[in-house]
């Protein structure tokens, strides 16, 4: 294990910046449904206030529920920690660190999902149980992704896998690549209870999946919750983006790209959710196994030996 | 030119009937169509003909054998057919005539052609000729017959048609790339095996789709049951025997490879299929021509067998059992369609007394019923006898035991229902309508085959034996 | 093998699962349409611009499967008035999981033949094993005629597939034999298909069951 301490500076990108993708996916929906918006840094805000507010707790819930939001956002931060940023190395990499970060943001889901159960709400409970089953329907997936990547670069560790030097490049191995992608895409959606799988601003508890989970969370909690979604949004981003984006060329060169890159996909994020409805629940685990089998699909063509 | 000619003429004659406008001229054009065929293929059996368009078509021994049984029953079939129309009672069909002609050329192109494309081509004409053919009542019964027939043998055919592919894909890739079959035995040695194997299965599955194989046998007895009874015995008799003959066309190839061995274990175990497939739909079977469709089932199965045990005299025996069973099934099915003109019923309980209603055409349903079921003196029996002796001599005695057990049980469910439509007293029907020149027409061909059928169990002819032999041999028979 | 035709290679197995998990109709025929015109371009791909022998059959590929097979089928799909397939035997999302597995079963038979590089490659057997079992797929599992004419030409497809690897060495005289038998088998078909809607009012093949066999 290494932890050169001034690769810390990694971090900082996520940690500044993520709530900043929030606010762009929102003017972008706001633009195309021809509103004006809440400003960008409006999720900057929102944390800032709910961070000076006190936080409420039921009497009916324990221990659980009050550590649920620090676990989580603990969780995510420290996945965090894994994921390069651009040219900037991973601040903490060993080989095998992919599964490590797989299975970070699967605590942090825990996490809540623990909290949301804790409350005993039937509408907690089910928002809970569905997440649970998504989130098993959407993991193969994005195991299979993180394999992918690991074949094509032939390393187990995220930092050489996405960043540094060692970029991954294009060469003759475009099709598996770009299925790889769209997987992952299909899964940032859904990770992230975007449309087609969840809908964020939906008003209907029963219709909700993420949303109805943390209703009970207030103050600080709240803002923690907020902000570890936001990070998460970030984290899958950043692994997308890595795929997606050539290498080489000065540092500074390649940070604007991925930049430039994150906030891409926020606005594409943004465009599916003006364009496309949700799916119905039970077409979901069908959305999520086509993701799985498009990463597998990859998987199988770069095991077959990609390109002769 | 004599070779192109039996493949031209009828597709020729049957655009001719197409244009022609009136009902009796063609079926006038028909007859001597069919006459005509009789004709030509006489003077290409009494002068084998060198090979015509570069060696794709040629006449062999086998396909010289599979020529004749299909000429054969298209002649009698087209003597038959101009009684039967007469007398049975349906809307015109103006393309009937036509059809079967064209249907007669595929089948003559299949056994004629010595390039594994042309075959292909040829054998899946058939199919779409013939799915008319069987849509002739325009009966929902006919419609799902036809639906069946055609998609199922389209798709046998596809696989077919991917087998053909791996042939081609097994070739050492310094050969020369000809899909002809000679050129394919010679280059077979230097073949890969592992092509060769996937092909040979595909061809099977493929063919045997064709062929009436169990499991994939399952439109067969729907559309030889509801076609009309001169294109049931077509169907049964020679179309059968066209997609076998692919079957055999690739097992001289894997033949000559040297992998026999590997092809003998699937023909085995789908002919034992079907034997017994066959053998338990035989029993109580309450149609009469699902009866003897069912009955064809396990005669493909028998020869399938026969090939899978493999060796000079099973080989023999297999393609003399091939040519007994054509005659014998198209003799039951030309009479069947006697017995449905006279009961105007398909139910094996509707028919019962023939023996007093229609004499003649008990004795040949009585004569049709031995000789399918291999019952001496007729033909069948003679083969069903070389292929047992094979299994046994062969070593092969569980072989020999279940394949005298099926054709017992064959005998037996078969036996039971002829006699019930033989003996007893005839229901109240007006009286028979089989007389005239018509009714002549409608007998003279099923018993010209029994004839035939009695004349083969007791006498073989030179000739036919020896071009029966050089058949063998082109399959690798060295006994 | 150039990145185009290996693109390609990729887009026919993606079709593949995507006829396998449509219930729409017209999706399927174009799902279709859009494989068979992969495989044109990839006749000249691996034939090379210049043959003549390529351009015939990529020609007749286009006219006859791109072109007016699936103008008929469309028109059938019209005058049927079929426009989903409500009923197959499986699910949807069974169908998915079959179709991949195809795929992977597809990959591991074509690994065990031995397949020379200039041929065609690995990725080419693989596609056509999994366009072939894909037909097989809708075939077995749809109910609708119409679905399954669809079927058999997806498996023609994938067999195709196989034959580009023969371009050079097999009579044009054959392709186009083939493609012809294609195109006459579908007419033939088409013709049965609305048949049976006429006679039977609708073209569910799982409701054709009057023939079979009865207790004696």
């Amino acid at each position: 294990m290494t932890l050169p301490w001034w690769n810390v500076g990694a971090v900082l990108p996520a940690l500044l910046l993520s709530p900043l993708l929030l606010g762009l996916m929102g003017k972008t929906k706001a633009l195309v449904a021809g509103r004006k918006g809440a400003p960008l840094l409006q999720p900057y805000r929102d944390i800032i206030r709910l961070m000076g507010k006190g936080a409420v707790y039921s009497r009916t819930t324990t221990w659980v529920f009050r550590a649920a939001p620090a676990v989580s956002l603990a969780s995510i931060l420290v996945a965090c920690m894994m994921l390069p940023a651009g040219p900037l190395d991973a601040p903490f990499a060993f080989a095998g660190d992919l599964v490590l970060f797989a299975y970070f943001l699967a605590l942090a889901r825990f996490a809540v999902i623990a909290g949301a159960l804790d409350t005993g709400s039937s509408f907690e409970g089910m928002g809970a149980s569905r997440e649970a089953a998504f989130s098993a329907f959407a993991e193969p997936g994005f195991f299979l992704v993180l394999g992918v990547l690991a074949l094509k670069q032939k390393a187990l560790s995220l930092g050489p896998i996405l960043g540094g030097a060692d970029v991954i490049t294009w060469d003759g191995q475009t099709p598996p690549l770009v299925l790889a992608a769209v997987a992952l895409f299909l899964i940032l959606l859904a990770e992230n209870s975007r449309i087609p799988v969840d809908d964020p601003t939906t008003h209907l508890e029963l219709t909700m999946i993420h949303e109805v989970m943390v209703l009970d969370h207030s103050g600080p909690d709240f803002a923690f919750i907020l902000y570890g979604s936001a990070l998460k949004l970030w984290l899958f981003g950043a692994v997308l983006v890595s795929i997606l984006l050539p290498g080489g060329g000065p540092a500074w060169a390649s940070m604007a790209l991925f930049l430039a890159g994150m906030a891409v996909v926020a606005v594409l994020v943004g465009l599916v959710e003006s364009i496309m409805a949700r799916l119905r629940m039970a077409r979901v685990p069908q959305y999520l196994s086509l993701a799985g089998v498009l990463a597998a699909l990859a998987a199988l063509l770069l095991m077959a030996g990609g390109q002769p | 030119m004599i070779l192109t000619a039996l493949v031209a003429v009828p597709a020729a004659v049957g655009v001719l009937t197409w244009l022609l406008p009136t009902r009796p001229v063609r079926r006038v054009a028909f007859l001597a169509a069919g006459l005509l065929q009789a004709a030509l293929v006489t003077k290409v059996f009494l002068a084998p003909p060198p090979p015509e368009w570069g060696g794709a078509l040629g006449a062999d021994a086998l396909g010289l054998l599979f020529l004749g049984i299909v000429t054969l029953l298209f002649s009698l079939g087209a003597v038959y057919t101009f009684g039967y129309m007469s007398l049975h009672r349906h809307p015109r069909r103006r393309y009937y005539v036509p059809t079967i002609l064209f249907f007669l050329s595929s089948m003559t192109l299949a056994v004629l052609s010595r390039h594994v494309g042309l075959f292909w081509v040829a054998l899946e004409a058939t199919t779409l000729s013939s799915a008319t053919l069987i849509y002739f009542d325009r009966s929902e019964k006919s419609l799902e017959a036809a639906w069946k027939y055609l998609i199922l043998c389209s798709v046998g055919i596809a696989l077919a048609l991917a087998g053909t592919f791996f042939i081609a894909l097994a070739l050492p890739p310094g050969a020369e790339g000809s899909l002809l079959l000679d050129s394919l035995i010679a280059a077979a040695p230097g073949m890969a095996p592992a092509w060769l194997k996937t092909a040979f299965l595909f061809l099977l599955v493929g063919y045997g789709t064709k062929m009436g194989l169990a499991p994939m046998h399952t439109w067969l007895p729907d559309a030889h049951a509801e076609a009309p009874s001169p294109v049931s015995a077509l169907l049964s008799g020679a179309l059968l025997n066209c997609a076998f003959l692919g079957i055999l066309r690739a097992f001289q190839i894997v033949n000559a490879a040297g992998l026999e061995e590997f092809a003998r274990k699937p023909l085995l175990v789908l002919g034992f299929v079907s034997m017994g497939t066959a053998a338990a739909f035989l029993i109580r079977q309450p149609d009469y021509k699902r009866l003897l469709a069912y009955s064809s089932v396990e005669h493909m199965g028998i020869l399938a067998v026969a090939m899978g045990i493999g060796g000079g005299t099973a080989v023999f025996g297999a393609l003399l059992h091939a040519l007994n069973h054509s005659l014998a099934k198209a003799l039951l099915f030309f009479a069947a369609g006697a017995v449905f003109l006279l009961y105007h019923t398909k139910s094996v309980a509707g028919v019962t007394g023939l023996g007093r209603r229609a004499p003649f055409v008990a004795v040949l349903v009585v004569a049709g019923f031995l000789a399918i079921t291999g019952t001496p003196p007729f033909g069948p029996f003679i083969s069903e006898l070389t292929i047992l002796l094979a299994a046994i001599s062969g070593g092969h005695y569980w072989v020999a035991a279940l394949f005298l057990l099926l054709l017992a049980v064959a005998f037996a469910a078969m036996g039971a229902a002829v006699l019930g439509m033989v003996f007893g007293e005839p229901p109240e029907l007006p009286p028979s309508t089989l007389r005239g020149w018509e009714g002549a027409l409608v007998l003279a061909p099923p018993a010209v085959l029994a004839v035939a059928s009695l004349v083969l169990g007791l006498y073989l002819p030179g000739k036919l034996n020896a071009l029966l032999k050089a058949a063998a041999l082109l399959l690798g028979a060295r006994s | 093998m150039s990145a185009w035709s290996y693109t390609i290679l990729v887009t026919v197995l993606l079709l593949n699962l995507l006829l396998a998990v449509t219930s729409r109709l017209s999706v399927l025929i174009r799902g279709f349409a859009i494989q068979a015109a992969c495989i044109a371009v990839l006749a000249l791909l691996l034939d090379g611009f210049n043959s003549p022998h390529a351009w015939i059959v990529a020609g007749g590929v286009f006219t006859l499967k791109v072109v007016l097979i699936p103008y008929f089928l469309n028109r059938a799909v019209v005058r049927t008035n079929a426009r989903r397939e409500l009923e197959p035997l499986v699910s949807y999302g069974t169908s998915l999981l079959l179709a991949s597995l195809g795929v992977l079963l597809a990959f591991a038979l074509a690994a065990r033949l031995p397949m020379e590089a200039r041929r065609a490659g690995l990725l080419l057997a693989a596609a056509a094993f999994a366009t072939m079992l894909t037909g097989l797929l809708l075939l077995v599992t749809r109910s609708k005629a119409l679905t399954e004419v669809v079927g058999y030409l997806v498996l023609e497809n994938g067999i195709f597939l196989f034959g580009l690897t023969l371009l050079n060495r097999m009579p044009l005289m054959v392709e186009m034999g083939i493609l012809l038998d294609v195109f006459v088998g579908v007419f033939v078909m088409g013709i049965v298909v609305y048949n049976i809607h006429r006679t039977f009012d609708h073209i569910d093949v799982g409701a054709l069951t009057s023939l079979k066999e009865e207790e004696p």
